[in-house]
């Protein structure tokens, strides 16, 4: 039976006996994730708590094509949470307890709701830790994480979210449960576990992830490196990994990101350094020992004007803590800021840097660094004020600016903030209208209809042709099938 | 053949195949012809001519590969860089190419410390089923523009595409590496590789076999020394991984039927009788069971890995209802004639 809006909506909040938001004020707190500039109210807001309650709101909206939104914590800072004018936003924020923890597979078995931080935190007891902390682990959630294939300081050495999820537990638009991966290594078939980590909600709902558990290592030193050359810190890097050094965690900060962190937590960062790298190893009492010795001489003979290592797990905490609040740090400077994502190969990163000092000049805004060096991720940070006229638009101008530059250097427009509403149109750069059409295919392939998470992640070839003829793609015309506009 | 003129050569030759109804196998050094299912093709795409290294910067930990190149060669030119390819494909009969090798998925003991195949692409070039030739994922480590087509790839047996080449992630080689041998039962390896798996160690690889179990420790001089020590048993000089990885032991020689069984490291499922116990436990291999591994296993997946043509049992475990339509639809969108290796892997696709 076809509903009307209005009787839909009922029904819908029964399914969720009641936990649901509907009037306007309420729903502000859902109308934006992270990327506060991109901001929409939904028509309702749903938090089941079951996978019943889920599988039914999606029969529901299926059968009366609604749009669903996933959402977990609202960290996302691509826009890729941000609700439909027309759509249910549902919000995952109830499945927040850990099911299980199977100390012989190591293995945890989780609900989407759970934040990052409270996997490593419930299994530390028993000497374990799930790998995978992006800088918002204290509040992004576990789905979100399946979502965007987050990845954090450490994923040099322990991977993305991709290498540390064995299973998940899905709910196809149509309300139908399936299960993805398995408590094994691998499974049969095709290899849909990994597709769907980085999908952005646009192919099922994850409602119960399984997640891979290490052994916490022995020991850890964290060493401080200061350079008064950004592009000195930068070849270290490349230094560090030719001499067959894979430190458990690599990140880069340049003067601002240095002198924003200082001020907000005091981590005792050289402020007169151009740069910091902070680098992480973790092993046994003696491979830490002679690992350490060795990354001190070559961050030395990079330029190292100070290699300062952490002396307890107090000092340790401090350096890391400047480095993962950088980002609020950054946020005191300016009343707005927008952050990038692009990942180049590491070579590249002296010369990026150069030119988005570069473009920081020409668009007139500032720009803190701060950087997974080690997997060549960089987020600057621009600096901007969102009540001055036209600041919005010279800081997205700067960031395309960054993006179409990371793209010419072999890289990509994002390496672990996902697409979203942000980067869609940088996503016609980088693609061709044939590998365009490969995504819609395989949205296609999970939602024949559409209906999750509708406009994200991917451009339709009509939006390319609108904006893509500003660029040219490989020396080709784009899109010359379609009409020019 | 110049890259571009190979590229356009498939491009033709799928054209013509989509014109004339003709059904495509893809094929590499043919070293794994034997596995998955024989499907149903009317004429071969080869890969073996399309070698080479395209780029490969060793302080990126990346190298990209045409898809014909032999395995023997990345494995060679890694080497004088001090670097490998972690995830360690099989080279059935000395021979494979690389994109045979991600098509296929399998990987190697090595697994169990750096990932598998597919935890390691980084990004493929490859012709669909329109003859698009179209490339995903890049050469960078971190990338979420766009689906992750380029790990959905690995272990697609072909059905999706051409892979024309591959860019994935390699490491440096250890420092140091041993391995050490202990006679023990099948159940007392089973219960001892899984307390190493709880412990930081540096465990590379773990193998059982005829009475014996295997452990490979690998990574700096002092964390393998310690490792070594803390665990014991006698060291062994032999390169019985690349035996174990290839089935090279006696015992897979003499067998008509290979299942491979993938299950949780801990499980019990067909332990007491499996011939080669490897990755920690998620790995079991059974030579010639008296009865079909899948009537009674209960969690994990079993293929039947090697086995006479004549045999028709399914070589791969049979998917639910849900995730085999995703699978029809997949391939319907990859390739909408069907004409890449249909049947290979399963038969609706």
């Amino acid at each position: 039976m076809i509903l009307s809006r209005d009787q839909l909506k009922v029904r819908l909040q029964a399914i969720c006996d009641g936990h649901s938001v509907a009037d306007q004020a309420r729903m502000k707190v859902y109308e934006s994730d992270g990327l506060t500039a991109k901001k929409q109210l939904p028509w309702l807001v749903l938090l089941p708590a079951t996978i019943e309650q889920v599988q039914s709101i999606m029969q529901l909206c299926h059968a009366h094509q609604v749009p669903v939104v996933a959402r977990g914590a609202g960290t996302g800072l691509s826009g890729g949470a941000m609700p439909h004018h027309e759509g249910v936003l549902l919000s995952l924020a109830r499945f927040n307890r850990i099911l299980e923890v199977d100390q012989v597979n190591l293995l945890a078995r989780v609900e989407p709701g759970v934040t990052n931080l409270a996997i490593s935190d419930h299994v530390r007891p028993l000497g374990l830790f799930y790998a995978p902390d992006p800088s918002s682990q204290i509040a992004c959630t576990i789905g979100g994480n399946v979502a965007e294939n987050s990845g954090g300081v450490h994923c040099l050495k322990y991977g993305l979210t991709v290498h540390n999820v064995r299973k998940l537990v899905m709910i196809s638009p149509e309300g139908e449960r399936y299960e993805l991966g398995s408590e094994a290594f691998d499974s049969a078939g095709y290899d849909l576990l990994a597709l769907m980590h980085g999908s952005e909600g646009m192919l099922g709902i994850v409602v119960e992830v399984t997640v891979k558990l290490l052994p916490v290592p022995v020991e850890v030193a964290v060493l401080l490196a200061a350079f008064t050359d950004v592009g000195q810190a930068a070849e270290a890097v490349g230094q560090i990994i030719d001499h067959g050094l894979i430190p458990a965690g690599l990140e880069m900060m340049d003067k601002l990101a240095i002198q924003a962190a200082e001020a907000f937590v005091h981590a005792d960062y050289p402020l007169d350094a151009a740069a910091i790298l902070i680098c992480e190893l973790d092993g046994s009492s003696v491979e830490i020992e002679q690992q350490q010795a060795l990354l001190t001489q070559v961050l030395q003979g990079a330029g190292a004007v100070q290699v300062r290592c952490a002396k307890d797990a107090e000092e340790r905490r401090k350096l890391w803590l400047g480095r993962k609040a950088a980002f609020p740090a950054v946020g005191r400077l300016a009343p707005d800021y927008y952050c990038m994502d692009g990942t180049i190969p590491r070579r590249e990163l002296a010369s990026v840097l150069r030119s988005i000092a570069d473009f920081s000049q020409i668009h007139g805004l500032p720009v803190a660094n701060v950087f997974h060096a080690g997997d060549g991720n960089l987020h600057p940070l621009i600096l901007y004020d969102a009540n001055q006229p036209g600041e919005l638009e010279r800081a997205e101008a700067f960031g395309a600016d960054i993006l179409r530059l990371c793209i010419e250097r072999g890289g990509t427009i994002t390496g672990e903030h996902g697409v979203g509403v942000e980067k869609i149109n940088e996503m016609c750069v980088q693609f061709s209208a044939g590998e365009l059409s490969v995504f819609h295919g395989v949205k296609a392939a999970f939602d024949a209809q559409g209906g999750l998470n509708p406009g994200k992640a991917v451009p339709t070839l009509q939006r390319c042709a609108e904006f893509g003829a500003m660029h040219v793609h490989r020396g080709q015309e784009k899109f010359p099938e379609l009409e020019r506009f | 053949m110049t890259v571009d003129s190979a590229i356009q050569h498939w491009q033709e030759q799928i054209k013509g195949a989509l014109a004339e109804g003709k059904r495509l196998r893809i094929r590499g050094a043919g070293s794994k012809d034997f596995l998955g299912e024989v499907g149903a093709f009317d004429e071969d795409i080869n890969t073996q001519s399309h070698q080479g290294i395209i780029e490969y910067a060793p302080t990126e930990l990346v190298m990209t590969v045409r898809a014909g190149t032999p395995l023997a060669t990345v494995k060679a030119v890694l080497a004088e860089q001090r670097q490998y390819w972690p995830c360690d494909p099989p080279t059935f009969g000395g021979a494979g190419t690389v994109g045979g090798a991600i098509a296929a998925g399998v990987s190697g003991p090595g697994r169990v410390a750096h990932g598998a195949v597919r935890d390691l692409v980084l990004g493929v070039g490859m012709i669909n089923g329109a003859g698009q030739a179209l490339k995903f994922g890049g050469q960078v480590m971190k990338n979420v523009a766009g689906y992750d087509v380029s790990r959905l790839m690995s272990g697609s047996f072909g059905t999706l595409g051409l892979i024309t080449d591959v860019s994935f992630k390699v490491l440096p080689l250890p420092e140091a590496e041993v391995t050490v041998v202990r006679s023990e039962t099948l159940e007392q390896a089973h219960e001892r590789f899984l307390q190493i798996s709880r412990l930081p160690l540096p465990c590379s690889a773990s193998a059982w076999f005829e009475g014996a179990s295997y452990l490979r420790f690998s990574g700096s001089n002092a964390g393998v020394e310690d490792a070594r020590q803390t665990i014991g048993g006698d060291v062994v000089i032999a390169d019985i991984w690349s035996q174990i990885r290839d089935h090279q032991l006696d015992a897979f020689a003499a067998a008509k039927t290979v299942w491979r069984i993938s299950v949780p490291p801990g499980s019990q499922a067909m332990l007491s009788q499996c011939s080669l116990l490897e990755w920690s436990g998620a790995q079991r291999w059974l030579l010639d069971p008296d009865i079909d591994p899948r009537s009674t296993l209960s969690e994990g997946h079993a293929t039947l890995f090697r086995a006479p043509v004549t045999d028709q049992t399914q070589r791969f475990q049979p998917l639910s209802a849900v995730v085999g339509g995703i699978h029809k639809r997949l391939k319907h969108q990859f390739d909408p004639q069907g004409i890449f290796n249909p049947g290979r892997l399963y038969q609706e696709i």
